[in-house]
């Protein structure tokens, strides 16, 4: 007979199935509301500046990386006693070599300072959308307001929990009818210098305080902009005038159309360097974070589990690969192309 | 109509070629470390990362099609 009549695996097996079907039927959760860019916190504002519950997590993962690095190198020993800079130590190592086998050793030094920073604070903005918590505890509004100001049309009912509110996986969608109604009061409401608020709300969803800093667009476009333009600046600075040559061949060579043409690719390469860099990064942890959203919508309990893992692997490579391509930019920067460079 | 099969056009065609593309890579990869097992370990890192960057491409089809799914395309609605 098969394996799995054995008593253990049989029991295994129906436990996992049992757990299934019991959150299949009494824990199902509601399916958070997917908004591509980062949400304003409601009332939390300095001024006109509204603050975005990803502008958070940045801080968050910035704070995270400057007191772990910080506490790393507090005391410094000779043979660190200190785990925390033990791992670090192994870190730094294990990259060093790394970078040494792509750039030589004088390059891996110089940059390593960057590389390092980059990957442990993308590995703190990835990995903080596995936290529980981080994208379920927020400020519950009525769905009226969140359609007028981005266009939710999905709310769900709340409960009264101990001292706090919670959404039920009720839904309320909202009719076309709901929608021209809530923009005619909200026209009302502007025109007597009022703050729209519905009297009666349909529904509440529910904006997080803290969502993973990467995925909002304007931080991985910012930091890939970043990294290109910084990639110039140590190409101009290490080579002179010979690093505009890569971009206006031409004048040195003989060659004329082919090095135009090299010379506009060279070009345009260099945007389709900060679309792929910002891109990878946000697509890949934005769709992590919607897989996991709808993995728990599913089945609330074991389902997720093992996408759990697909992340934790999915945000250690991200991050890695935005670090290793950083540093690999600056490595060509510093390359002349015209061919009579003397290593 | 058109708004719920452009999201789902755009991810399924673009999911083709990286699909392909990491499949040929794996398979490169596994036969390099079949005939020489000693450097199986650098081969398996190489091949991550390539899937990585195969996988990216499929990632900007994914973008888009959030995009259309979450923002809309102008003049779409």
């Amino acid at each position: 007979m098969s394996k799995l009549l054995r008593p253990k695996p049989l029991a295994f097996t129906v436990g996992i199935l049992a757990v299934i079907v019991i959150s299949l039927v009494f824990f199902r959760v509601p399916l958070p509301t997917i908004l591509l860019p980062g949400e304003a916190i409601p009332g939390l504002a300095i001024g006109k500046f509204k603050i975005t519950n990803t502008f958070v997590a940045t801080i968050i993962a910035d704070i995270v990386v400057l007191v772990l690095s910080f506490l790393a190198v507090r005391q410094m020993q000779d043979v660190p006693e200190s785990k925390l800079q033990n791992i670090f130590e192994w870190v730094y190592e294990i990259f060093e070599g790394m970078l040494t086998d792509i750039g030589g050793k004088e390059k891996a030094r110089a940059w390593i300072g960057v590389f390092l920073t980059i990957l442990l604070f993308l590995l703190a903005a990835n990995w903080m959308e596995l936290i529980p918590g981080i994208d379920s505890i927020g400020v519950i509004e009525p769905v009226e307001v969140a359609y007028a100001e981005k266009g939710v049309n999905v709310g769900y009912e709340i409960q009264h929990f101990w001292l706090f509110e919670t959404l039920t996986n009720k839904q309320v969608k909202l009719t076309p009818a709901d929608m021209e109604e809530i923009e005619k009061e909200k026209e009302e409401a502007e025109s007597a210098g009022e703050v729209y608020h519905p009297h009666n709300p349909r529904g509440y969803v529910l904006t997080p305080y803290v969502r993973a800093a990467t995925t909002d667009l304007n931080l991985t476009i910012g930091l890939a902009l970043l990294v290109v333009i910084w990639s110039h600046v140590i190409g101009f600075r290490r080579l002179g005038g010979k690093y505009a040559r890569r971009f206006a061949m031409p004048v040195i060579t003989g060659m004329k159309l082919v090095d135009i043409f090299v010379g506009v690719l060279e070009f345009i390469s260099e945007f389709a360097k900060i679309i792929s860099l910002s891109f990878r990064l946000f697509g890949n942890i934005f769709a992590g974070q919607v897989l996991l959203f709808v993995m728990a919508f599913l089945v609330s309990f074991l389902l997720p589990l093992p996408f759990f893992g697909l992340e934790l692997f999915a945000g250690f490579m991200q991050a890695f690969v935005f670090a290793i391509l950083t540093f690999i930019y600056f490595e060509q920067a510093t390359h002349s192309h015209a061919g009579d460079e003397h290593h | 109509m058109v708004e719920i099969l452009s999201p789902g056009l755009a991810i399924g065609l673009g999911a083709i070629g990286p699909g392909i593309g990491i499949g040929l890579l794996v398979m490169g990869a596994l036969q390099a470390m079949g005939r020489n097992p000693e450097v199986a370990g650098e081969i398996r890192t190489n091949m991550i990362l390539g899937i990585v960057f195969a996988e990216s491409i499929a990632i900007y089809a994914l973008v888009v099609a959030l995009l259309l799914l979450f923002v809309g395309a102008p003049g779409l609605k």
